[in-house]
């Protein structure tokens, strides 16, 4: 079985006024389809970075990734999104959903993007099996923290993703709605058999993942 | 610069500094423009005067003034004119109007003269030459002389060098004198011995000058106790050319005062774009205790900073900008520009101050009232201003600054009530079309993404809207519609406007003059009746010209008033107040008389005036207040009464006719067949008022670009305001698999569909405006074709969709990451 995403040497610096930062130094790990990672690490330690990296989302200052079997560094910034499109799902700790779209054309969106035509059907199924078959015509402004983030999770899954990149998905909501959301991802991720990297700051989500990788001040991978 | 570099960081300062540098840089250039092209302007009006001031006595005028005016280093050129008669080399004699010129004549433009009479004339620049005289053509007919032959003058004896066509200054006093007019040098007057101290002379000097150097002037005159000194200036110069200037300078305030406008409504965006994004900032601030207060000073503080900044940058571009406008301006017109003042850089200065406070004191006032717990939850944490608040304020700056440009509480209520119609009428628009658009069934999500985030930030799409429909309204009034208005400007001047009026004509001469025309197939505009009168009583209290405040007033009360009567309203007259008179009234002694004359004079409806006609004292009322298009050319008269008050009274008649170049000698028969008949020649001044009319065209374009250049930057700022939600949703689009090529796209859309609807409302509003401007301004009516509908639409959706996605280049060329991360 081919890896599904690969890091190697893996760096990330910046300039800033008062020199070169590091944010990521030589990481390099493996994930197996259907694995699920969990990025651990203090504040500041390139956890998101890393993420945004592994996804063809920011350029490596050095280093390699390949994503599904493709090395990102020799592909265009279209190429990179037309290999997202249709197997990549994401999940932002702020959501992200498009305030313009109802929450049914959030998720039609993603569809489309894959090259999906009969989009409406599919989408809301997937809010049905999130428990927003109530509220498809709802705008993002219209529904609460934890119903947008379900409405993310269904927009992640909606193109059954092979890879799901996951920042923080709790981290902005109570820990009623997070336990939920939380139940929700792990089921659907289950059920999609979707690799999984997820960053996050909480142990509990850290510990139903399969691995755990910490990173630690300056961005060095500690374990 | 540590203060700049760090408001510099601040989002949405910057684009409120970039907004006020566009305004101030703006309104300054084109104040300067407008002022130095005016007062071009006002010189080449001036130019029916003789000089920028005129001042003229019944006595010599006194030397004091002649030094005083030479001491300040003012254009100084002496004349006198009197009654005199004429004898010819074959013994018959003639009543002239002499015009004797020293060796300055003309200050201001010149005089026109031909080698035979009504010949072609060429400009002369010099008066006439020692020992000879120029003759009215008219005096060639009636007193049977020609170029070559000697006329006695006195005791001097003058050669007959030239025809005087016309002079640059002379419809005064053509008016005043039946007679032909010759002009002779001022050095051979003493050789004829006519005047005298008892001689009926009148004696003037005309005064040219820098605008200061003339107010110094003035304030001296002012100063000293010269009776029976009178003075004219420009604003005394010809109705006709005076009503052109004054059109003149609406439509160059109103261009600039748009500027302002749609500046205004890019600030308003960036301040509120300013103030959600220092939410955050306002909330940590009131979590640790400061007051609401200390916060408003905060952010007041700053932003006022950078207003100053930016208003004195955009002062200083303006400034440094204009001279180039300039020197295209005097290229292009053939102007010679007085250099430019100071004043309209800190008015540029004060107006980005007074910009910034009205359009973005509101959305700031919002930021000490913001919802902590709003802000925590990652909601938008400060409310949008009172709606109530906005409009009052941005009224009262708009108001305040057409006041300042026109300068009249009339026309500043007309021009703001156009603009809150505009502004309510683009909004409303605006409102209701996205509504309608948002309920289009569409099923592909990137393409209902494309109209949603139009439609579903209905508040913010209603924003730009506003702004690129006032941009647009703008820009199409510099394109298609200043064409149209300069076209139907020029064309209420068509070329057979009437350019000989005829005066003295008897009623007794009507039928034979009528069939003369017909004859000769001159055009006429009809006989009028007139009649000379002396105001005597106003409301039964005696008129006493010396109690009038105005020496205008004192002039008018004092002359003799030409009446004329009518059952019709002249048809380039227009009712301002009262109403014409019905059938039924025609046996009532009614009046109606002249707007403008009627507030010099203080007469007001309802009012009696009681007029002495040939030792007859009759008594009207006023029924209404008349505006006249003095520059139509038609025949026109200050007072008409009802045909009864009149019908008795003794009268001659006036008319007005169109003579072609190729008709000279209609004018020579016409004066044989009528001697008694006096002919006046407008040619000069009509091509006066068309010459104001052709600079005005070229320079309102150039008054618009910088409109057309506000507008383009203004609307960047608009687009600017939205990058960062732009730039998120960007973001998402791109890590869920858009291509680069469907974010242009998705990009393009949407602002060109903004562009559409606010082209669409921008091309109404530019209709509405310019038939408004076209009716209330410049007295005709306009028919805009299809072209400013084809412009709005496709131009406002092509011009906005690729300035807004040019603009948002960097948003989608930005790595995801970055956008996602920092959200």
């Amino acid at each position: 079985m081919k890896p599904i995403v690969t890091a190697v040497d893996l760096s990330r610096q910046v300039t800033t006024p008062d020199g070169e930062l590091t944010i990521l130094d030589r990481v390099s790990l493996q994930v197996m389809p259907g694995d699920a990672v969990a990025i651990v690490g203090p504040s500041g330690s390139g956890k998101s970075t890393l993420l945004g990296l592994l996804a063809g989302l920011e350029e490596p200052s050095g280093g390699s990734v390949q994503l599904l079997g493709k090395e990102l560094s020799m592909l265009s910034q279209d190429e990179k999104a037309a290999l997202r499109a249709g197997n990549v799902g994401f999940v932002f700790q702020t959501f992200h959903l498009l305030e313009g779209l109802t929450a049914i054309e959030n998720v039609e969106i993603a569809l489309e993007l894959a090259g999906d035509k009969h989009t409406r059907l599919a989408a809301a199924d997937l809010l049905d099996q999130v428990g927003l078959s109530e509220r498809v015509n709802h705008y993002p402004s219209q529904l609460s923290g934890g119903e947008q983030q379900r409405v993310a999770l269904a927009r992640a899954f909606a193109v059954n993703p092979k890879v799901l990149f996951a920042d923080e998905p709790t981290g902005n909501l109570d820990a009623t709605s997070s336990s939920l959301i939380a139940g929700l991802f792990f089921n659907l991720r289950q059920q999609y058999g979707s690799a999984l990297l997820l960053v996050t700051h909480d142990e509990v989500l850290a510990n139903r993942c399969d691995r755990i990788l910490t990173l630690g001040v300056g961005g060095r991978l500690v374990s | 610069m540590r203060l700049i570099r760090r408001d510099w960081r601040e989002a949405g300062l910057p684009v409120i500094a970039l907004a006020l540098v566009v305004s101030v840089f703006a309104v300054t250039s084109v104040g300067i423009f407008n002022e130095r092209v005016w007062e071009a302007m006002q010189s080449r009006a001036a130019r029916s005067l003789g000089g920028d001031l005129v001042l003229q006595s019944r006595d010599p005028i006194p030397l004091a003034v002649v030094e005083q005016a030479l001491a300040l280093g003012l254009g100084l050129s002496q004349q006198v004119e009197f009654p005199s008669m004429i004898l010819t080399a074959k013994g018959l004699t003639h009543l002239v109007s002499v015009k004797a010129v020293d060796e300055h004549y003309p200050l201001r433009g010149m005089a026109q003269i031909a080698d035979r009479p009504y010949g072609l004339s060429t400009a002369a620049r010099l008066g006439p030459a020692t020992g000879t005289v120029w003759a009215h053509s008219r005096l060639f007919a009636e007193a049977q002389i020609g170029v070559g032959h000697n006329l006695q003058l006195g005791e001097k004896s003058f050669l007959v060098s030239n025809v005087l066509i016309t002079e640059p200054d002379d419809f005064g006093s053509f008016l005043r004198l039946a007679a032909p007019r010759i002009m002779i040098p001022l050095s051979d007057l003493d050789g004829t011995g006519l005047i005298t101290v008892s001689s009926r002379a009148i004696y003037r000097i005309q005064l040219v000058g820098t605008r200061d150097t003339l107010n110094s002037f003035s304030t001296w005159l002012q100063q000293q106790d010269l009776p029976g000194l009178q003075r004219r200036t420009v604003k005394d110069a010809q109705p006709s050319v005076r009503t052109a200037l004054e059109r003149a300078s609406s439509y160059l305030g109103l261009a600039s005062i748009s500027v302002v406008i749609v500046a205004g409504a890019g600030i308003f965006i960036a301040a509120r774009f300013y103030t959600r994004r220092q939410s955050a900032t306002a909330a940590v601030m009131r979590c640790l205790g400061a007051s609401q207060k200390h916060i408003l000073k905060i952010f007041v503080f700053r932003l006022m900073r950078v207003a100053l900044m930016a208003s004195c940058v955009g002062g200083f571009l303006g400034y440094a900008g204009q001279s180039l406008l300039s020197i295209l301006a005097e290229e292009k017109l053939g102007l010679s520009l007085a250099p430019p003042s100071l004043g309209p850089l800190l008015a540029g200065v004060i107006v980005g101050l007074v910009t910034a406070v009205g359009f973005g004191f509101s959305p700031l006032l919002k930021l000490p009232n913001v919802s902590v717990l709003g802000i925590l939850r990652g909601e938008e944490g400060v409310s949008p201003p009172s709606a109530w608040l906005t409009i009052g304020l941005v009224v009262l700056t708009i108001g305040g600054l057409i006041f300042w440009q026109a300068d009249e509480t009339v026309l500043t209520l007309w021009v703001l009530g156009l603009i809150v119609c505009l502004v309510l009428g683009l909004t409303a628009g605006g409102w209701l079309i996205l509504s309608l658009v948002m309920k289009v069934p569409i099923s592909r999500p990137t393409t209902r993404y494309a109209i949603s985030a139009a439609g579903n930030r209905r508040g913010v799409g209603v924003m730009q809207i506003l702004a690129f429909g006032l941009g647009i309204t703008a820009m199409l009034m510099v394109t298609v519609m200043r064409t149209q208005l300069m076209d139907g400007w020029t064309s209420s001047l068509p070329r057979d406007t009437p350019n000989r009026f005829l005066t003295d004509i008897q009623p007794s001469q009507r039928e034979s003059l009528v069939q003369f025309f017909e004859k000769e197939k001159l055009t006429t505009r009809g006989l009028y009746s007139m009649t000379r009168g002396r105001w005597v009583r106003h409301n039964r209290v005696a008129v006493v010209p010396d109690t009038f405040p105005t020496p205008q007033a004192q002039r008018f009360a004092a002359r003799e008033f030409n009446l004329s009567f009518s059952k019709d309203l002249p048809h380039t007259n227009r009712i301002v107040a009262g109403t014409w008179w019905t059938e039924d009234q025609h046996k009532e002694h009614l009046l109606s008389v002249e707007r403008e004359f009627a507030q010099t004079l203080g007469i007001r409806l309802g009012d009696e005036m009681t007029f002495s006609i040939a030792g007859v004292d009759v008594t009207g009322r006023v029924s209404n207040l008349r505006e006249v298009a003095w520059d139509s050319f038609e025949v026109n008269f200050f007072v008409i009464t009802t045909p009864s008050m009149l019908v008795d009274q003794p009268r001659t008649l006036i008319t007005s006719f169109f003579q072609p170049d190729d008709k000279t000698g209609s004018t020579m028969r016409l004066i044989k067949q009528f001697s008694n008949v006096t002919v006046f020649d407008v040619d000069s001044l009509m091509q006066q008022v068309r010459q104001i009319i052709r600079e005005v065209s070229v320079a309102v374009q150039y008054v618009f670009l910088f409109t057309l250049l506000a507008g383009i930057v203004v609307l960047a700022a608009a687009v600017q305001a939205s990058a960062a939600e732009r730039s998120r949703d960007a973001a998402v689009l791109r890590a869920l698999g858009a291509t680069a090529r469907r974010l242009w796209l998705t990009q393009f859309f949407e602002f060109a569909l903004l562009g559409l609807i606010a082209g669409f409302l921008g091309a109404v509003s530019a209709v509405a405006a310019a038939s408004i401007l076209a009716i209330e301004v410049f007295g005709f009516s306009l028919s805009p074709g299809w072209g400013v509908w084809g412009l709005g639409c496709i131009g406002g959706a092509l011009g906005i969709g690729i300035t807004g996605t040019v603009t948002l280049r960097p948003v989608v060329s930005r790595p995801p990451l970055k956008s996602l991360i920092s959200n």
